[in-house]
């Protein structure tokens, strides 16, 4: 019996797991199921748990109490999601008393990510090998690699490609840390996509301009690809599938606005320049 | 192909770092990815529409996602996030903006349409991939997701 709290404790704990995991990227359904799952483990029946992208809603049946907590935008730890996962599968397993559920939601809560450096060299790679792919496929369709032996590549290689990939890399790199940096200053994610493309697309053109022998498509293309809106539009998708129509809606403009914002920042600075050329 | 192959596996696996990954879980991340790439490449050479191919790419990543899932015990996310930005239409979305600034009409609305159906590709992956009920696939001891 010790390891069953009082209702509100267990209320709060299962909430503050629920947005914990929100905004560490769970899906609602996941969100939902894992507050429902804790509250059954400690004896608190019959909740009824409603989620959204940006709020939690818990009442329970009978007893009178309520839990509303609005959520708001975190960056996606995928390492977080799993934590909680697992601290939620003790917890329905019955290995885990409300302190210690507590306890690690605090180290959860305190989990490292990579070092910022880290960060920024990965989506510099993340670019450079995406702009090596979006090319790849056209020169193999030259025959270079069918044709010769592993030996031949140093000579077939083209150069530009390795340009191109250097300067996604370049861009890549520049744009993680202009995320880092506005992460830090809480901007609304639709600004943040907006400034970050628009970087881009300038340090792209900046590159070209120093002489750099880059095609400015494949650069800039690589280099919003951190930006996508892939994991908001397929999130949507899963919560519409699993009937949550309203946070499938606000994932889906979300994907939307982000893409649009993506498209207007690269278009703003081509306007811009050839209206001055 | 082999290059590729391995272009893929870090691409996906350098976003794996960007999204907080577990660290154990890297290498299966990348070798969902490289299995989707290598559907996509599959398909588009027995001569199937680029959004058909999209569509392929996407249900096996979906698919090796929850499998994986179930292997090693781990919320499908992990899997399925990284893996989706080697499928993101990147190139579709500047063109299209592309040529709207530039006034090219035609060309707009071709990119956009060509933008549009691989989203829904996406989609449709995604959903025709969920629609394997979960309990096939869980292991009968496994209590929570």
């Amino acid at each position: 019996m010790s390891k069953v709290g009082k209702p509100q404790d267990v209320l709060e704990f299962a909430v503050d797991l629920g947005e914990m995991m929100l905004q560490f990227g769970g899906e609602i359904y996941r969100v939902e199921d894992t507050i429902r799952r804790i509250l059954q483990a400690y004896q608190v029946e019959r909740a009824d748990v409603y989620v959204l992208s940006n709020g939690i809603f818990v009442g329970v049946r009978g007893q009178g109490y309520s839990l509303v907590r609005q959520v708001s935008l975190g960056t996606i730890n995928l390492r977080g999601i799993a934590a909680l996962n697992q601290l939620s599968r003790d917890v329905v397993e019955g290995e885990c008393s409300l302190d210690e559920g507590n306890e690690r939601l605090e180290i959860i809560k305190r989990m490292p990510r990579e070092k910022s450096l880290v960060l920024c060299f990965s989506c510099g790679i993340g670019c450079g090998m995406y702009a090596l792919l979006l090319q790849g496929i056209e020169w193999k369709n030259s025959g270079a690699l069918l044709g010769g032996s592993v030996w031949d590549l140093p000579g077939t290689f083209p150069v530009e490609m390795l340009w191109n990939a250097a300067g996604a890399f370049a861009v890549g790199v520049m744009l993680e840390m202009a995320t880092l940096w506005m992460g830090k200053r809480n901007m609304v994610r639709l600004v943040r996509s907006l400034f970050g493309s628009i970087l881009v697309t300038i340090t792209c053109l900046a590159l070209i301009g120093l002489g750099m022998p880059v095609s400015q498509d494949k650069v800039i293309i690589s280099g919003t690809l951190p930006l996508f809106p892939g994991i908001a539009f397929t999130t949507s998708i899963r919560d519409f599938f699993n009937g949550d129509h309203l946070s499938g809606v606000i994932h889906l403009l979300d994907a939307l606005l982000t893409a649009l914002c993506i498209a207007a920042g690269v278009g703003i600075v081509i306007a811009i320049l050839s209206a001055v050329e | 192909m082999l290059l590729e192959t391995i272009a893929t596996f870090i691409l996906t696996v350098s976003f794996c770092v960007i999204l907080a990954a577990p660290k154990s879980e890297w290498v299966f991340c990348g070798i969902s990815g490289v299995f989707s790439f290598w559907a996509n490449q599959l398909l588009l050479k027995a001569g199937a529409h680029f959004a058909l191919a999209t569509l392929g790419a996407t249900m096996v990543l979906a698919l090796v996602s929850r499998g994986l899932a179930v292997m090693r015990r781990q919320p499908v996310t992990v899997y399925l996030m990284p893996g989706i930005f080697p499928l993101a239409p990147g190139a579709g979305i500047y063109f299209t903006a592309y040529y709207l600034m530039a006034g090219d009409m035609v060309a707009f609305s071709e990119k956009g349409m060509e933008t549009l159906e691989t989203a829904v590709a996406i989609a449709l992956g995604i959903v025709f991939a969920s629609g394997l009920p979960q309990t096939n696939l869980r292991p009968k001891s496994d209590a929570g997701k």
